[in-house]
């Protein structure tokens, strides 16, 4: 195994990928064509088309992707392009219910209708406002009225006359008292006087008594007719009241119901109106000049006219509310519910204040996303639908029923008891599109048994576009676009270049280039930055590059703070020299979008035991469930290569050293693997080295995430402490196809001051660590003795041998001694 | 008396007659404008009827309620504190009218019989106010009461109509007699006020140029003034004219049956005398 002492470091063209702008075919974006922003995502294009154009119900559309992948932007241009050629939506208006006010109607008109039905209706009520009263003051109606009033106050004074008639013939007057009416005796043309009256003889003054009595008995039955006579007289001039609105009103519907006469639901809202006006024009008229007169005394100035119950009393009772009314005529709507309350969704009724209460009506209906979308296209964010109170429940409420209700969120939990205004439900015809990270989806669908019964169709959005020549170029193109719809500077070749590259390290993989869309669209944002600031006229590999190093800048200060730790050795990092059962592991910390590396010491101390090995971490309850499986795993290992025949008699403990936060991950696993080799064996390991890498029973090293970061990370620590051309880093084999590394690392790496190797086994990689061969068995089954497995087995072996003397002691036998 | 009167006025006070009827407080609000308009006084005068008082002293005095037809017993300190509230009430509304018209006035009480009171207080300029079947007690023989103030010395009478219509101008009769020539003075004083036309309607069968002459000059200084000839009864004329006049000033020498006839037509009249 002397190759593996041997193992050659990765040559520079393996660490990073270089875009040569010469090769790229332009100087410059200008020259580039459009291209649909979609790049690579054809699969979530496909499910989108498909859902889109799917009429049957529940083929909403979910697209899932992680944050920044843009997909709002791709819906919705997918969703308006679609749109624009659909046929425009209905208009749907609210109108008074006269006979249950508190359950207003709903009348769905062709698009552009709803206005104009509102106009008319507004017309109407001008014209009848203005006609009506002075129809009642010309002089035929206002002596017709009067002649009523005559005729009823002529009975009465018939009555009254004759009954007064009655009484002077026995010389008793009709007195008006303050309440109504009395009787009294005259003599003389004047009332008679008590003293008068006593003296009169007892026969006469029964005579008066009696008589009066009588009269008095008739006016009574004359007074009890008064109110069916006033009945009469009401009823009369009801009749002709309504004779008179119905004369002023017939002309103006007539005219309303030719324009409408195509609509049914519109002719039947105007027949209903026109029974309405008829029959209260008289109490809406009272309601309208009271509602002016507090307002002239500045009592009521907000709802006047209204009544403290649903019903409208003034004339606002013949509004149309247009809820959606799109005159523009052009597509299917696409809207994006950008706050998704439940009462933005399915629309609210509001209220206004009355002497104190909240009172409201039809007027007052307003609508939600759900009503400008139907007939069209609804695009919302999941996540921020999941956190409105109510929201989800009411949107799956409504895709459901495939009618909107709308429902205030105490009546949805039946916490009120009130009458509610409950407006009637309208049809719901839309096609909904949800747009979410992965999670969120994966766990609606296993914990919302309706999710996926409403949301059948799955657009997965790609994170990453494989690298081919074609997809470079197309690549490129995509830079172009985005640039010119965000009006920035065109990009030279070298600054694609230098994005391509950019975008190689965001994917992680030196075979790819991420398509997410916000980190890509934010560094040319940012590149156009620092090249308008230069004044320069293209944006260059420069300008992006500043803006590459802006954004550490920004994000890095915890790095700063750890790595200067490091270097004032308040954590132990040693970068140089040899140490038996010490390793350089490396770990990587995200913070927000910043993710970066950091060398972290591990030890491993070995003595004689039960062949259990402890993970400190995991005692501490520090350790993740991934990290306690990697050192699982070593113990399958060493038991498997050193301990297959005997005893595993091994007590170990590893540690993650001035580890104070948690570790997870099994990237760690192969650098154990080498402490505890070490430790076995007693061969040191080199400092200059830091290793990443997991490990299986095999020993085979296998791929770890942050592979990047994790060598810069080291390299940083070096580079501060001085390059001695000994230090690098290992890596596994499987990973040289992430590495996309700084431009510094390569450059140390030309020079010879830092290496990386790629690893397969941990043979491979012990003899680096150690400088002795690893040892394969030979034919006697036995390794080398002076190879690294050697020692180790010899080690495993004599703990082996010590406990079972220890055990024959335990039964009386003299005691072996055991190695150290 | 009031001598600083504009000229065409004959008037120099308007004596409204109170009683608790909302007609009298319809009327009260329009002799107070009329009040204003001429720039005389507003008196208003509440007489309680001994009448009443004495029939609420009768052992049997019952009242039957207008509202219920219920019965019940009258007394003569229930007629008192009835009268006393109705006396207050309609004060505070006469001096709330005054003040939103910005004119003098004053209250009257009285006690004794309406058409008597009435009689000991008027004067020969005063107009009397009243409202349409006003008084507390409805006699046997003539519960008229304008008919039986007309032998007073008032300068004339206001009768008011409730109607709710369009109205326009002023309409005066011209007889040729004095109160006539007044008529037609005070009629243009109003119209002038108010900025209406004046509309002279000559009482005969025809419209004789000597006669017309007089209305122009009575009529001097309204910009618009049409004469008319009645050509028959006054009553008929007025009953065909569209838009009714806001206001019908008659002479008291009209004929009696043409007085009443006009007095049906339920139009705002200002009767006026010679005194």
């Amino acid at each position: 195994m002397l190759r593996d002492m041997n193992l050659t470091p990765l040559p520079p063209e393996k660490l990073t990928v270089r875009f040569d702008p010469g090769a790229l075919g332009f100087e410059s974006t200008e020259e580039l064509e459009d291209l649909d922003v979609s790049l690579g995502q054809s699969r979530a294009l496909e499910a989108i088309e498909f859902g889109a154009d799917m009429p049957r119900p529940g083929y909403n559309l979910f697209l899932l992707g992680s944050e920044g992948a843009g997909k709002y932007e791709t819906i919705m241009a997918r969703l308006s392009a679609k749109a624009a050629d659909g046929p425009a939506p209905d208009d749907w208006v609210y109108v008074n219910n006269f006979e249950v006010s508190h359950k207003p109607r709903a009348i769905r008109l062709p698009n552009g209708r709803g206005k104009e039905l509102a106009e008319a209706m507004a017309r109407l009520v001008e014209d009848v406002r203005g006609a009506v009263p002075s129809l009642f003051e010309r002089e035929e109606n206002q002596r017709r009225l009067q002649e009523i009033q005559e005729e009823f106050q002529q009975k009465q004074q018939d009555a009254f006359d004759a009954l007064r008639k009655k009484a002077n013939e026995r010389s008793i007057a009709l007195i008006r008292t303050p309440m109504g009416f009395g009787f009294a005796p005259m003599r003389n043309d004047e009332v008679m006087k008590p003293e008068v009256f006593e003296k009169l003889p007892e026969s006469e003054r029964r005579r008066i008594e009696q008589d009066i009595e009588a009269l008095q008995a008739e006016l009574q039955d004359i007074v009890r007719q008064i109110p069916a006579w006033d009945r009469e007289r009401r009823a009369a001039m009801r009749d002709l009241n309504r004779e008179i609105v119905a004369f002023a009103v017939d002309s103006s519907i007539e005219l309303i119901r030719d324009q409408f006469k195509d609509l049914p639901q519109v002719v039947d809202y105007l027949a209903a109106v026109r029974a309405d006006l008829v029959e209260n024009f008289a109490s809406i008229m009272a309601a309208e000049q009271a509602a002016s007169q507090a307002q002239a005394e500045n009592e009521e100035t907000v709802d006047a006219g209204r009544s403290s119950g649903f019903e409208i009393t003034g004339f606002d009772r013949y509004r149309v509310n247009v809820l959606v009314g799109d005159e523009s005529g052009t597509g299917a709507p696409v809207v994006y519910a950008d706050n998704p309350t439940m009462p933005n969704l399915i629309g609210r009724v509001e209220h206004v204040s009355r002497y104190g209460a909240l009172v409201t009506d039809f007027t007052l209906i307003k609508p939600g996303a759900l009503h400008r979308a139907n007939g069209g296209y609804l695009v919302i964010d999941a996540r921020q639908l999941l956190m409105q109170p109510l929201s989800w429940e009411a949107l799956k409420r409504a895709l459901k029923a495939r009618s909107i209700t709308i429902e205030s969120p105490a009546q949805m939990l039946s916490l009120v008891s009130t009458i509610s205004l409950e407006p009637e439900p309208i049809p719901l015809d839309v096609k909904v599109a949800l747009f979410g990270d992965r999670f969120l989806y994966y766990m609606l669908s296993q914990l919302d048994p309706e999710f996926l019964d409403l949301f059948k169709v799955e657009a997965d959005f790609d994170d990453e576009l494989a690298r081919s020549p074609e997809n470079e170029l197309a690549f490129a193109r995509l830079i172009a676009t985005l640039a010119r719809r965000a009006q920035m500077r065109p990009f030279d070749a070298a600054g694609v270049a230098r994005v391509m590259e950019q975008a190689v390290r965001i994917a992680g993989d030196a075979t790819k280039l991420t398509l997410h869309r916000r980190s890509l669209v934010d560094l040319m944002q940012e590149s156009d930055f620092f090249a308008t600031r230069e004044g320069a006229a293209r944006i260059t590999d420069t300008h992006v590059q500043q803006a590459i190093d802006a954004q550490i800048r920004r994000a890095d200060r915890i790095r700063e703070k750890s790595h200067e730790a490091i270097t004032r050795d308040i954590v132990l990092i040693d970068t140089e020299g040899a140490e038996v059962g010490q390793i350089n592991g490396l770990a990587v910390l995200q913070l927000g979008r910043f993710a970066f590396g950091r060398p972290s010491r591990i030890t491993a101390r070995v003595r004689l035991g039960s062949g259990k090995l402890i993970d400190i971490e995991r005692e501490a309850k520090l350790g993740g469930p991934l990290h306690s499986k990697g050192v699982l795993i070593l113990s399958g290992f060493l038991q498997a290569r050193y301990a297959v025949d005997s005893p595993f008699s091994l007590a170990a403990t590893l540690v993650f050293e001035q580890s104070y936060g948690g570790v997870d991950g099994d990237s760690a696993s192969s650098a154990e693997l080498y402490a505890l080799l070490s430790a076995l064996s007693g061969l040191p390991i080199r400092q200059d080295l830091a290793v990443t890498g997991s490990v299986n029973q095999r020993g085979q090293v296998q791929a770890i995430g942050g592979v990047n970061e994790k060598i810069e990370g080291f390299f940083d620590i070096c580079a501060a402490r001085g390059l001695t051309g000994n230090q690098g880093v290992l890596i596994p084999k499987a990973n040289v196809e992430h590495l996309s590394l700084r431009g510094d690392v390569i450059e140390a790496v030309k020079s010879g001051k830092f290496a990386v190797y790629a690893v397969e086994t941990i043979d491979q990689g012990i003899a680096l660590l150690t400088g002795c061969e690893a040892g394969e068995r030979g034919s006697d089954g036995a390794f080398p003795a002076d190879s690294v497995n050697g020692l180790v087995e010899q080690r495993l072996r004599s703990f082996a041998r010590a406990r079972q003397a220890f055990g024959r002691q335990a039964d009386g036998e003299p005691r072996e001694r055991s190695g150290s | 008396m009031n001598d600083d009167t504009t000229p065409g006025n004959p008037l120099s006070r308007i004596l409204v007659v109170l009683d608790p009827s909302a007609e009298t407080r319809s009327l009260l609000d329009y002799a107070a404008e009329l009040a204003a308009e001429l720039g005389v006084p507003l008196v208003g005068v509440f007489v309680e009827d001994t009448d009443i008082a004495e029939f609420a002293e009768l052992p049997f005095a019952r009242e039957i309620c207008i509202s219920a037809g219920t019965v019940r017993a009258l007394s003569r300190q229930r007629m008192q504190s009835y009268f006393r509230a109705e006396a207050a009430r309609l004060r505070r509304a006469l001096e709330a009218a005054g003040r939103a018209r910005r004119i003098s006035c004053s209250f009257e009480l009285r006690r004794g019989r309406v058409e008597t009171e009435l009689a000991a207080i008027v004067q020969d300029r005063d107009l009397i106010a009243i409202a349409p079947g006003f008084g507390t007690v409805v006699r046997a023989r003539d519960h008229d009461i304008l008919g039986r103030l007309s032998g007073s010395a008032a300068a004339g009478f206001l009768a008011f109509s409730q109607r709710r219509v369009v109205r326009d101008g002023i309409l005066a009769v011209f007889t040729g007699s004095p109160e006539s020539e007044r008529a037609v003075a005070l009629g243009a004083t109003i119209a002038g006020r108010r900025g209406v036309p004046l509309r002279v309607v000559v009482a005969g069968p025809a419209l004789e140029p000597a006669m017309g002459e007089a209305v122009q000059r009575l009529a001097r200084g309204v910009d618009r003034v049409e004469v008319m000839a009645g050509e028959g009864r006054v009553a008929d004329m007025l009953r065909t004219l569209v838009p009714p006049p806001q206001m019908v000033v008659l002479p008291a020498d009209l004929s009696g049956d043409e007085l009443k006839r006009i007095r049906k037509l339920d139009l705002p009249l200002l009767v006026i005398r010679r005194t």
